[in-house]
């Protein structure tokens, strides 16, 4: 049953900033030799007040060896990525075919269809592939030939 | 005439069933079936050098030439780090190194793990824990449920279906 607690300690890696998961999913898949978490098929991953929808989440975890503790290095969506970030001033939504959220730069990189939404500040932005910076607060967008990037400003009028 | 044609298709008959080779299933199914010890309301201690390894309790024990049937079973095993696991279920089965749980099983660690399921096979000679049936697992305040449990002792391996996570941050 230690299988046990090395999955809850892979697992456990999720939740690692002090709050809690709640993750479901038609099917999950550890594998602690190689560092990985498979969701597969209408994956749900509710973390406080963010959420992620889509069809399969692939969690890359390292092992601190130093103290032994397994942290979450990356976060690969795939497939019909909806997600919502709640953050101090805003919310940003995101939709696209891939989403990978690198942990330690904090940088979310939307892939294919990219499109975000800051709700507060009435921004939506289009493109192939969209990076957000979470440490810095910036964000760059990717267009391609057949589909430039597009920007819009919700601007309420006076009249 | 008509009795003449009766006897002569028995005797066809009979010829073609004497070649039909009848096995003995009756033989090998009561020496299968006839079990060669069994206990009622029993407890077995096995201890190695330094302490009591396992206690098994049951209702019915029934011990037959290749397996071993365990009723209303309590299973307590104690580890080497002064843990203490404990299986029960309402039916156990040990035949070779594979052990089959099935009813009400609940398997417990301390006070913190408790794993609840209706089916629980694990073979010691590959190293994997499997079900077919819902399981619930809690660890202190988190919980972890799904179907189809797959645990590799081996590769590390964990797979499962309908999978549902409950993660305290406190549980780790």
């Amino acid at each position: 049953m230690k299988y046990f607690f090395i999955f809850l300690f892979l697992i456990g890696s999720l939740c690692a900033d002090e709050v809690d998961v709640d993750i479901k999913a038609d099917n999950f898949s550890a594998d602690k030799s190689k560092n990985i978490i498979i969701f597969t098929g209408h994956v749900v991953m509710i973390k406080g007040a963010d959420k992620l929808h889509c069809d399969k989440l692939t969690v890359h975890t390292k092992l601190i060896e130093s103290t032994g503790k397994t942290l979450v290095r990356q976060y690969h969506a795939v497939g019909k990525v909806d997600m919502v970030i709640k953050r101090p001033t805003t919310i940003m939504k995101g939709r696209g075919d891939e989403v990978t959220y690198n942990v330690d730069e904090q940088v979310y990189i939307i892939v294919g269809n990219g499109y975000l939404e800051d709700v507060a500040g009435q921004k939506i932005i289009k493109g192939e592939k969209i990076y957000l910076d979470e440490k810095v607060g910036t964000t760059k967008i990717d267009g391609e030939k057949n589909k430039p990037v597009q920007f819009k400003l919700k601007i309420e009028s006076n009249t | 005439m008509a009795l003449r044609l009766f006897l002569l298709s028995i005797i066809i008959v009979s010829f073609f069933l004497t070649d039909i080779v009848v096995k003995d299933v009756a033989k090998n199914d009561s020496k299968e079936a006839l079990p060669k010890v069994s206990f009622m309301n029993s407890t077995m201690y096995e201890l190695n050098n330094h302490q009591v390894e396992k206690i098994v309790k049951s209702k019915q024990a029934i011990q037959y030439e290749s397996k071993d049937e365990l009723k209303d079973a309590v299973l307590i095993l104690r580890g080497a780090k002064n843990t203490t696991d404990t299986i029960s279920g309402k039916y156990m089965k040990r035949e070779n190194n594979a052990y089959e749980f099935r009813k009400n099983i609940v398997f417990t660690r301390g006070e913190d793990m408790q794993l609840k399921t209706e089916s629980l096979n694990y073979n010691d000679t590959t190293g994997i824990v499997s079900n077919n049936d819902y399981f619930v697992f809690n660890f202190q305040k988190s919980l972890f449920s799904g179907k189809k449990l797959y645990i590799s002792k081996n590769d590390f391996a964990i797979s499962g279906q309908q999978a549902h996570f409950v993660l305290n941050e406190k549980d780790l």
